[in-house]
């Protein structure tokens, strides 16, 4: 007796929007490499040991270097975001740093795994759910704040925190085809992490840094993070 | 002085990853009307792919890593002589770490020492991909086995060299093809400036040597022929 196959697929139109699930699409066919470089806008919250938050909206830049076979795909994303912050406490070297305010910057190395369901939008859209650990590390600023036992010249001197967490994304991502060299993708993601440990920094000569102390800091910043990203596959 | 060295990264960053858009390396094709004749043969700049055996690619790689133990203490003499020890190469080995060094340094210098490793390897006819490869194999013995002799090797500028270095690449790539390919000689400066692995013998179609032997009776002449097309 021969195997039946039975296929189902669906087309919804949703508010003028087409959504086809359950039919067949070039997903299936794609296998190898891809260079992505995107940019966005987010929104961090910084939350310190003493539980003082502070909310900051930040330019994102993102890259993905990323393996695709059928509807899975494993990359390595970068996250890099600017932003400001204040009254935020720091622990380090022995000193405390309260009612603290300044610039920080952030780099986050993400290895993720997507998965892109059988659904497509508009016929060329494709959404994806990926899911990854972030390892992470961000550097503030010292200037404007006031700080206790140690005597430092804040303008040279940088707190770091390397952090451990998660990453959530949800994105739309159109298929490469003979057409379409740049093809896009539109994503939303959460960022959630928490420091490991803590240096202080010593950057008064540009070439050489110097780590005065490393010491642990669990838990000590905790930071979540929500943005909107808009990018290409470059090739 | 280091705000003019930043102001100048972050124009060519800026411009770089700006072009990809709207320049391609890709040679263009162009039929020839033969029954004219040609003032002068057309000279495009492009990258014609190519395959290479594992012996040549060997070579390539280990050229990179050569060039790597002879620069860093001419172009770091102060970090290579005075931290520089094999005992500190024993501990650093192996290490991987996140280091804390300005943005200028990961963020700009290790994408631009990525981008020139892709475009040498692009240059020598390989694939975009291929090219990635080998620049992520250079990075990574200048990480594990050059930079040890005074530091461990950083999480961070493995990753920026080896995915922000192509991404940049590939920008300056298209650029510079795009102004070499004006052929006004400040456009080629300028490719070529942005590009450089483009003045060297390893990239195709642009030196010649050809030798011409005549064994015609009483015209019998040995000569040889060097053309540098630039």
């Amino acid at each position: 007796m021969k195997n039946i196959i039975i296929k189902i697929s669906l087309t919804i139109c949703l508010f003028g929007l087409h959504i086809h699930a359950g039919m067949a699409t070039s997903l299936t066919e794609r296998s190898g490499f891809a260079m992505k470089v995107g940019g966005g806008i987010g929104a961090t919250q910084l939350r310190d040991k003493t539980n003082q938050t502070h909310i900051s909206p930040n330019p994102l830049f993102t890259t993905q270097i990323a393996y695709q076979k059928k509807r899975w795909e494993l990359a390595a994303s970068s996250y890099v975001t600017l932003g400001r912050y204040k009254s935020m406490h720091f622990e380090a070297h022995d000193s405390i740093f309260k009612e603290t305010k300044g610039r920080y910057r952030k780099i986050a190395i993400t290895p993720t795994l997507k998965y892109f369901p059988n659904i497509r939008l508009e016929s060329t859209f494709h959404p994806y759910l990926g899911l990854g650990v972030v390892w992470s590390h961000r550097t503030y600023n010292l200037g404007g704040s006031i700080q206790e036992l140690a005597p430092i010249d804040l303008n040279n001197h940088k707190v770091n925190y390397e952090s451990r967490g998660g990453i959530l994304q949800l994105g739309l991502e159109q298929l490469r085809t003979e057409e379409r060299k740049y093809p896009l993708f539109i994503e939303i993601a959460g960022i959630y992490t928490e420091s490991r440990n803590v240096s202080l920094i010593d950057t008064s000569n540009f070439r050489k840094t110097e780590i005065l102390s490393k010491t642990d800091a669990v838990n000590h910043m905790r930071n979540i993070k929500i943005y909107l990203s808009i990018g290409v596959t470059l090739f | 002085m280091n705000y003019i060295n930043r102001y100048i990264a972050s124009f060519f960053l800026v411009i770089s990853f700006y072009s990809p858009f709207c320049y391609t390396s890709e040679i263009p094709e162009f039929e020839y009307d033969h029954t004219q004749p040609q003032e002068r043969e057309h000279v495009f700049y492009g990258y014609r792919e190519r395959k290479h055996s594992l012996g040549a690619v060997t070579l390539q790689v280990a050229g990179i890593y050569a060039l790597s133990w002879a620069i860093y203490p001419i172009t770091q003499p102060t970090t290579f002589f005075e931290e520089g020890k094999w005992s500190a190469y024993k501990d650093n080995f192996g290490r991987l770490v996140w280091d804390k060094d300005e943005p200028f340094w990961n963020w700009m210098m290790h994408p631009i020492s990525g981008s020139q490793l892709y475009l040498f390897y692009r240059a020598h006819g390989h694939t975009r991909w291929n090219s990635v490869g080998l620049t992520f194999i250079s990075q990574a013995l200048w990480e594990f086995t050059v930079e040890t002799y005074t530091e461990p090797a950083s999480f961070e500028d493995n990753y920026v060299t080896s995915v922000w270095g192509p991404i940049l690449g590939y920008g300056l790539e298209n650029l510079s093809m795009h102004l070499l390919n004006r052929g006004t000689p400040v456009a080629k400066f300028f490719g070529h400036l942005i590009n450089p692995s483009t003045l060297f013998w390893f990239y195709n179609g642009k030196v010649h040597f050809i030798p011409d032997v005549d064994h015609r009776p009483g015209q019998e002449r040995v000569s040889a022929f060097l053309i540098f097309e630039y």
